[in-house]
């Protein structure tokens, strides 16, 4: 009678197992790098498309009521003609994101965090400054032309720059939309 | 060994599953972002802001402004701004990393390749369309437009319309619309009347007037050139019109003779200048007065409402002995008994309503809006009052041999004692005939000619209403003897009629036969209406080929038969019908056609060629009926006429002028602010197609139109219009009934203002009959009187380079002139001028282009002189830069392609 313990135990096995785990090890690490990567181009197209539509609503659109007030409004926009931008208008959405202003939010929280839903952005976070050509900061009645946060530690972000008229000025407008 | 094998080959194909699991892995890991999509979007934004911004900001404007300067010439300084300017402001507004081209119309402005546009991965364009470019046109100048504010003096006029028939008796008639300010140079009469006339104004005697001409015409005319004719006042006469106040004008008829004491159609036309800007435009309210008449109330009228009437109401004050009836349309309005006092009736809406007037819907027909509404007021109960005809009837009577037979047998005779029970034909006919004859004539104004025959056909008396003589012609009939030549006496009839009777008269024929036509007529000769006769005159039993070839006898008819005779008979039958209008019936006359299948078809279709019927017996009584049946229909045809003929002494009735019906309306359109001048064609001058033309130049309008005819004894029945809508019945006045005879008879038919199309050539069609299918004709003296409408501001025109003005000579019709400068403080030394023998002015300068639009559109016969006067502080301009109008040229394409 032969005896079949040497086959078990072969070079051969012990080859073949090595290289099956081996190629499990990399199946999964680049499927779990695969699926990383689609969910980020996701929120990217999310992120994207959520910028997009806040600056078209707030250069090309007057906002709800047309004659909004910090006190009295239900949608942004700072415009009164298509990219025709309305100084008051921007001093007021500046003031409403103004952290450091008093404000009608409850307490512990910031007026950012309880206006920033009326751009329509969801769960990302913004930061909007509105320059000149050459560079510098747009002040309108002496306060400047940004609103919103930013945080440096922020794991992704995009800006979104588009060009309109604030009176009879061009300026630019930077939309960062992060989270 | 073979183990080992098998170990190895496990060990490559589960490696190469393996390197089949990471290249896919590998494929999801690095496939393409989306990243693309995103630039896309990044490079459209950009675009777009770029654009808009540089068009709020003016800059695209400016761009706009030097490249239709450059005319399309790319080396000229202007497209070299456009680029540089273009350049100076895209290299701002978009990232470095893009290329761009901006074009406008498809050319090439500027370009950035500094990313060759072959290489890029991403591209997006944008484009504005702006009005107010075009290459080579100016986008800078200005526009202007001019008006009057007033004028100086315009010739315009007054009319006073009689109705289609105004009678019977002395008229008067007011106008009341002459302004205060009038200067009147013509004062004339158009109007057709029967007799002479004395016209009084205001009391004033302003001459007697003849006419001269027939009962379908303007036999008083104003003239060629106007003012010329017999209708036309002196101006001593004129010196009795009083501007501003209600003028009288009456007319007194010189014979007595209330007969012939009307006016059947016509108007009061009064011409004279004027600074008043007369319009109707948004009245709503219309008072048709009616005329006074002294005599015999006998009118036939009609009014038109240009809108929707709301409430109509009458005021009627006449006297009369007799009742008294009104008509409005086909709806008697009114009857009353006679009185000897004077009478005020009014008829209020509700009567008017419940009479069963409709009102609306506008233009719908038989409606009282936007429609010429005949009416009619008369006199009735005048027991020897009569109406007139206008029939003329040929008799024919058969006096071949065979009438000297009894009615119902061929048995011999001359007198009625040799037929027993019967009649002898020949003593009977001439009973019926004077019976006939007498039925005929009781319609005053028709008339009868009588025609006998046998070898061929003779004339016994021509038309005439004279019963004594028609009964003394019968009387002298000779005895019968001859053939029976049908033919030839239908020839006769017919000459008659062409010769003695006129177009509009209704005419018949009544063909008598005892027996069977059997001898025929030349056909090359159609007015030969004799079969054969010697060199004396005197006629013979003919062998020729066309008198008597083809006779055989027929034992049944007991007479000699010829196919040929009765061909030529129906023929003869067909042209008078076709040629005369006339109708022809028969009546086979005793046993001789009644017995005679052969000669009842011929009769048959004798009387079917000549449109009309047969009749045959041999009894007495029957014949009897059949004459009577034709002369009731022939007298009930002929009754039309609009003149009441009366007898015996007859009571004056008055209709006085200050009668009226008022309607209250919601008027079409308006066109308040505007001048608006009354004019009139030539005479048509068209009496056989009845068509006449207005061509309205395009920048005019006619607010009012109608159109005159003249319809002597008939009523005016169609008006057509064909215009830029088409062909459209203005008028047809078989909507308000069959019966003309009860309805009224317009005179001035109105053409709804909608009908008339402003630069085209409208045509009018008018007709007059007795009813719907019996047509009378027209009158050449028909013609239009019309208001036309002009606008006094003239719209901006084409933008020009420059806005200056110019001084200005401006002729006026009146042969006066005006020197003005516009605008007044032109300082420059350009020279404009319109006028007759120069019409000269700047067409690169807005203001002078607005001057002469405004001066030509007011010389209505472009002749080089202004019909409308004016001062040269009566007209105004206004004159804007071009940059505040838009839609002048373009739109231009301004087109910005990005890429990187």
């Amino acid at each position: 009678m032969k005896s079949r313990r040497g086959q078990s135990f072969s070079g051969e096995m012990l080859l073949a197992f090595a290289i099956f785990l081996a190629c499990l090890i990399l199946v999964l690490t680049l499927w779990d790098n695969s699926m990383r990567d689609v969910l980020s181009s996701e929120n990217r197209r999310l992120m994207e498309e959520a910028g997009v539509t806040a600056a078209e609503k707030l250069i090309r659109t007057p906002g709800t009521p047309a004659d909004w007030n910090r006190s009295h409004v239900a949608s942004i926009g700072l415009a009164n003609e298509s990219r025709f931008l309305m100084p008051h208008k921007v001093k007021e959405f500046v003031r409403m994101m103004d952290d450091s202003e008093p404000g009608l939010c409850g307490a512990g929280m910031s007026k950012y965090g309880c206006n920033s839903y009326m751009l329509g952005m969801g769960a990302f976070h913004f930061k909007f400054n509105m320059t000149h050509l050459n560079g510098s900061v747009v002040k309108t009645g002496g306060v400047p032309a940004e609103a919103g946060r930013l945080w440096e530690n922020s794991t992704d972000s995009l800006t979104i720059v588009r060009t309109a008229l604030l009176g009879d000025e061009i300026v630019r407008i930077r939309l960062t939309v992060w989270r | 060994m073979k183990k080992g094998y098998s170990m190895i080959i496990d060990a490559v194909v589960a490696l190469a599953f393996v390197i089949a699991v990471l290249a896919s892995l590998w494929g999801i890991e690095h496939r393409g972002e989306s990243l693309s999509e995103i630039t896309m979007k990044r490079i459209h934004y950009a675009s777009q802001d770029t654009l808009d911004v540089m068009n709020k900001k003016g800059v695209l404007g400016q761009i706009g402004i030097y490249w239709a300067d450059a005319a399309g010439n790319e080396s000229s300084q202007a497209f070299q701004n456009a680029t540089l300017l273009a350049q100076e402001n895209l290299d701002v507004l978009l990232p470095p990393n893009f290329g761009y081209i901006l074009k406008i119309d498809g050319q090439h402005i500027v370009n950035r390749t500094n990313v060759p546009f072959e290489s890029a991965t991403s591209v997006s364009q944008s484009s504005r369309l702006l009005v107010g470019y075009g290459a080579g046109l100016p986008t800078l100048g200005g526009l202007a437009r001019a008006y009057l504010t007033s004028v100086r003096a315009m010739e315009t006029s007054s009319y006073a319309y009689f109705g289609g028939y105004v009678g019977q008796g002395n008229i008067t008639v007011y106008i009341m619309d002459i302004p205060p300010d009038a200067i009147i140079s013509r004062a004339c009469l158009e109007l057709n009347t029967p007799s002479e006339f004395e016209l009084s104004i205001n009391g004033a005697n302003a001459g007697i007037f003849t006419p001269t001409g027939d009962s379908m015409s303007a036999n008083i005319r104003e003239g060629d050139p106007p003012g010329s004719g017999n209708g036309c006042m002196g101006s001593s006469d004129i010196g009795n019109i009083i501007p501003g106040s209600q003028n009288e004008f009456r007319i007194n008829f010189i014979n007595s003779d209330l007969n012939e004491s009307y006016i059947g159609g016509g108007y009061i036309h009064l011409r004279y200048n004027t600074t008043y800007l007369q319009t109707d435009a948004g009245k709503n309210t219309y008072r048709h007065y009616l005329p006074g008449i002294e005599g015999l109330i006998n009118l036939y009228d009609s009014f038109y409402v240009p809108g929707l009437v709301q409430n109509m109401e009458a005021n009627l004050h006449f006297k009369s002995n007799y009742s008294t009836y009104m008509t409005i349309g086909n709806v008697q309005v009114m009857d009353t008994e006679g009185s000897e006092s004077d009478r005020f009736i009014y008829i209020s809406n509700s009567d008017m309503v419940s009479s069963g007037l409709i009102y609306g819907p506008l233009g719908e027909s038989g409606t009282m809006s936007m429609n010429t509404v005949p009416i009619r007021v008369g006199t009735g109960n005048i027991t020897s009052l009569v109406q007139a005809g206008n029939a003329d009837v040929v008799l024919i009577t058969d006096l071949s041999g065979s009438m000297l037979r009894c009615l119902d047998s061929n048995s011999p005779c001359t007198i009625d004692s040799e037929c027993s029970g019967s009649r002898c034909r020949w003593p009977y006919s001439k009973e019926l005939n004077k019976m006939f004859t007498e039925l005929i004539l009781n319609n005053t104004g028709n008339r009868v000619g009588l025609v006998t025959y046998s070898w061929d056909g003779h004339r016994r008396h021509d038309l005439s209403s004279d019963g004594g003589s028609l009964n003394a012609s019968i009387d002298g009939f000779p005895l019968p003897a001859g053939g029976t030549c049908v033919c030839c006496a239908i020839r006769q009839a017919r000459a008659m009629l062409d010769e003695q009777s006129t177009l509009g008269r209704e005419k018949y024929i009544i063909v008598m036969t005892d027996g069977i036509t059997n001898l025929r007529c030349e056909p090359a000769d159609v007015d030969r209406a004799s079969c054969c006769t010697d060199q004396s005159g005197f006629a013979l039993q003919c062998t020729s080929p066309f008198c008597g070839g083809g006779l055989y006898h027929d034992s049944l008819c007991d007479d000699y038969l010829d196919d040929t005779a009765v061909d030529n008979a129906i023929d003869d039958s067909q042209s008078a019908n076709q040629l005369l209008n006339a109708t022809l019936h028969t009546i086979g006359f005793g046993a001789g056609a009644i017995n005679c299948q052969y000669a009842l078809d011929a009769l048959d279709d004798i009387s079917a060629a000549g449109g009309g019927k047969s009749c045959a017996s041999d009894d007495e009584n029957d014949l009897m009926n059949c004459y009577m049946d034709f002369a009731s229909q022939i007298y009930t045809s002929s009754v039309h006429s609009q003149t009441i003929y009366f007898g015996g002494e007859l009571m004056d009735s008055i209709l006085y002028p200050d009668s009226y019906i008022d309607m209250e309306f919601l008027p079409d359109d308006s066109h308040a602010g505007q001048i608006e001048l009354k004019a009139q064609t030539d005479p048509f001058d068209d009496d056989v197609n009845c068509i006449g033309h207005l061509y309205v130049p395009s920048h005019l309008f006619v607010s009012d139109a109608r159109l005159t005819s003249y319809s002597g004894d008939h009523w005016t029945d169609l008006v057509r219009i064909d215009g830029g809508l088409g062909t459209r019945d203005a008028f047809r006045l078989s909507v308000w009934g069959s019966q003309y005879s009860i309805l009224g008879d317009p005179y001035a038919v109105a053409i709804p203002k909608k009908l008339i199309t402003s630069g085209y050539n409208n045509t009018f069609t008018y007709r007059t009959g007795d009813n719907e299918s019996h047509s009378t004709g027209c009158s050449p003296d028909n013609r239009l009187i019309y208001t036309l409408g002009m606008d006094t501001l003239i719209s901006y025109g084409s933008v020009f380079r420059v806005s200056d003005g110019c001084d200005w000579d401006i002729e006026f019709s009146d042969g006066s002139s005006i020197s003005v400068s516009v605008p007044s403080a032109y300082s420059g030394a350009k020279q404009c001028t319109y006028t007759s023998s120069d019409i000269s002015y700047d067409g690169d300068d807005s203001i002078d282009d607005a001057i002469f639009r405004l001066l030509s559109r007011m010389d209505f016969d472009s002749d080089g002189r202004v019909d409308i006067l004016f001062d040269e502080t009566m007209m105004e301009f206004e004159a804007i830069p071009v940059s505040e109008v838009r839609s002048l040229w373009g739109p231009a394409k301004f087109q910005l392609i990005l890429w990187m």
